[in-house]
């Protein structure tokens, strides 16, 4: 954390210390919290006006993620009030951190309309991230009140200050739960591809194949069903209600990074919101991990060697 | 008063020529040229852009004559006249000619940019894929072979060494995009289902500007990027660098 940062986040924390005793009003609060971040720039307005131009046609002005391009776009924009982000260096279950939302923001989502926004700065980037980790709490809070509301007939003051308080400590506590692999990478050999491969296949380790299917193209048995006019459909819904179906990864187009570690990490804590599960934490029924460190450094070899038995054009062939 | 319209043409286009020929001096023209190709494109553009500039100055002087002469008192009823043979013959060939010339004067430079053969051994070789709304850039690890589980890969920013020849391939992954660096004079469409290979040397380090030059979607205008040439050792230094983080066993993402 750069210093400026720390200290900044210090005195900010000291604040609200000082306002859960009833040392300082909110409202003087506020006023020191805005002496604080005088001359910070992005301010919280510029990332705004700047969502607004980059990100609103698309994940809409509450970051519901319905922009009016949204209908367009598949997959759908991520719709932030849920709080749940897909792809981040975590376990599961777990809000993003910021670095996450940034590496998004940086990087792109290969395969999605998400693009990179490595045209901005980096402080840019870093305020719409903030921004993005503000709309989501607020859209978050606003669902748990309006869940509350169904069921009690009535709000209080206390019941908002509660879900914020709460849902501020989810997103601020994720720091201890990166997923770090237990052992480095070992070399990719044709062993630990076939190893793979096994562990990809066997319905009581990996059991990837069950939606996966057999040669990862996505064609799982339990990923599709038959809908009532006899056609195939997705099985599943995601979190945010639609369809969704399991990754084929013989194109080797990984949303989540396609470094191993990112495969890596894909495998141990699942995607969040979506029927892929974490294996890295999942138990046999003798109580014993289903999978060693080693064991998914084997299924990550074996995935990426999925996304290269497809050739691609070559130039030469073409011109 | 009478003149009033034939004047106007004259002044607009005197006003054309001298806002073209200041233009360079005010950076109001194309970045300053960094690369090898550069050189040979200039020359077509300049040549192109000279010969468009006899062209129109020709038309414009033979459109005031006419207003001219059509305002003065004496002038002539207006006559109904069919073709005239000759001189319609001898400006399609003129221009037939122009145009021709062009075409084959294009043709060695259009073909340097993409005769992969005859690019000098050594050198560095990228991908590079697009696709809405981003661009992505690929490297060969440290087996020096790309499609290998150590390639390394990179979005938005293609890391390139300066002073020797570079060879990209270019892939889509959904619509046409084209590949645009102003300041290399590099401007490429990319075809799905192609693999388009382009080569040329960087000849001074810097960042240079990459836009798509080809309506692509509704993040269009998103889809900028960036080129940045540094000397070999750098760039050495930062594939080095890149191919360890792609090792990582994520620890330093824990603070």
């Amino acid at each position: 954390m750069h210093p400026r940062h720390a200290g900044l986040r210090a005195a900010w924390l000291g604040l609200l210390d000082e306002v859960r005793v009833g040392r300082t009003s909110v409202d003087a609060a506020r006023a020191r919290g805005r002496e604080l971040f005088e001359g910070w720039y992005p301010s919280l307005a510029e990332s705004a006006e700047r969502y607004r131009v980059e990100c609103l046609h698309c994940h809409g002005v509450e970051g519901g993620g319905d922009g009016p391009s949204a209908q367009f776009i598949e997959p759908r924009p991520r719709d932030f009030r849920h709080g749940v982000f897909k792809y981040t260096a975590l376990t599961q279950p777990s809000r993003p951190r910021r670095e996450d939302l940034l590496r998004t923001l940086t990087e792109g989502l290969n395969g999605t309309s998400m693009p990179s926004f490595a045209r901005l700065s980096l402080a840019e980037r870093h305020g719409l991230a903030d921004l993005v980790r503000l709309l989501a709490i607020r859209g978050e809070v606003e669902r748990r009140l309006a869940g509350a509301f169904a069921d009690e007939g009535e709000i209080d003051d206390d019941a908002i200050a509660e879900e914020t308080a709460d849902l501020y400590e989810r997103w601020r506590s994720t720091e201890d739960k990166v997923v770090v692999a237990e052992s480095e990478m070992p070399p990719v050999t044709p062993e630990l591809i076939a190893r793979g491969a096994a562990l990809f296949r066997d319905t009581t380790k990996g059991n990837c194949s069950s939606c996966h299917g057999e040669n990862g193209a996505g064609d799982g048995v339990a990923a599709w069903k038959v809908g009532l006019d006899g056609r195939r459909e997705a099985a599943y819904l995601d979190a945010w209600g639609r369809p969704i179906l399991p990754r084929d990864l013989r194109h080797g187009i990984l949303r989540g990074g396609s470094r191993p570690i990112d495969v890596y990490r894909r495998i141990w804590s699942g995607i969040p919101g979506t029927p892929m599960p974490a294996l890295g934490t999942a138990k046999g029924p003798d109580g014993e991990p289903v999978l060693s460190s080693a064991d998914v450094w084997s299924l990550v070899h074996f995935v990426q060697s999925l996304a290269r038995s497809v050739p691609e054009p070559s130039g030469q062939a073409e011109r | 008063m009478r003149h009033l319209a034939a004047a106007l043409i004259v002044i607009l286009t005197a006003a054309v020529i001298v806002l073209f020929a200041v233009s360079p001096g005010q950076g109001w023209w194309l970045p300053p040229a960094a690369s090898t190709i550069a050189r040979p494109i200039d020359a077509l553009f300049d040549g192109i852009l000279v010969t468009a500039a006899v062209g129109f100055v020709l038309v414009m002087a033979l459109l005031t004559w006419a207003v001219w002469r059509g305002a003065s008192p004496r002038a002539d009823r207006a006559r109904s006249v069919h073709g005239h043979l000759g001189l319609e013959l001898g400006w399609t060939a003129a221009i037939g000619a122009v145009l021709v010339t062009v075409a084959l004067a294009q043709l060695p430079t259009w073909a340097a940019l993409r005769d992969t053969a005859a690019m000098p051994a050594g050198g560095a070789t990228a991908t590079v894929l697009a696709q809405q709304f981003a661009w992505r850039f690929g490297y060969a690890g440290d087996d020096g072979v790309l499609g290998t589980p150590d390639d390394i890969e990179a979005a938005s920013e293609l890391v390139l060494p300066a002073g020797e020849p570079v060879l990209l391939t270019l892939r889509s992954r959904d619509v046409i995009h084209s590949f645009f660096v102003p300041a290399l004079r590099v401007k490429q469409d990319v075809v799905p289902g192609r693999a388009i290979p382009l080569w040329f040397t960087i000849e001074r380090p810097g960042t240079y500007e990459l836009v798509c030059a080809e309506l692509c979607g509704l993040g269009h205008y998103a889809m900028a990027g960036r080129v940045r040439a540094i000397p070999r050792g750098e760039y050495d230094a930062w594939l080095a660098q890149q191919s360890r983080a792609r090792l990582s066993t994520g620890v330093e993402d824990r603070r």
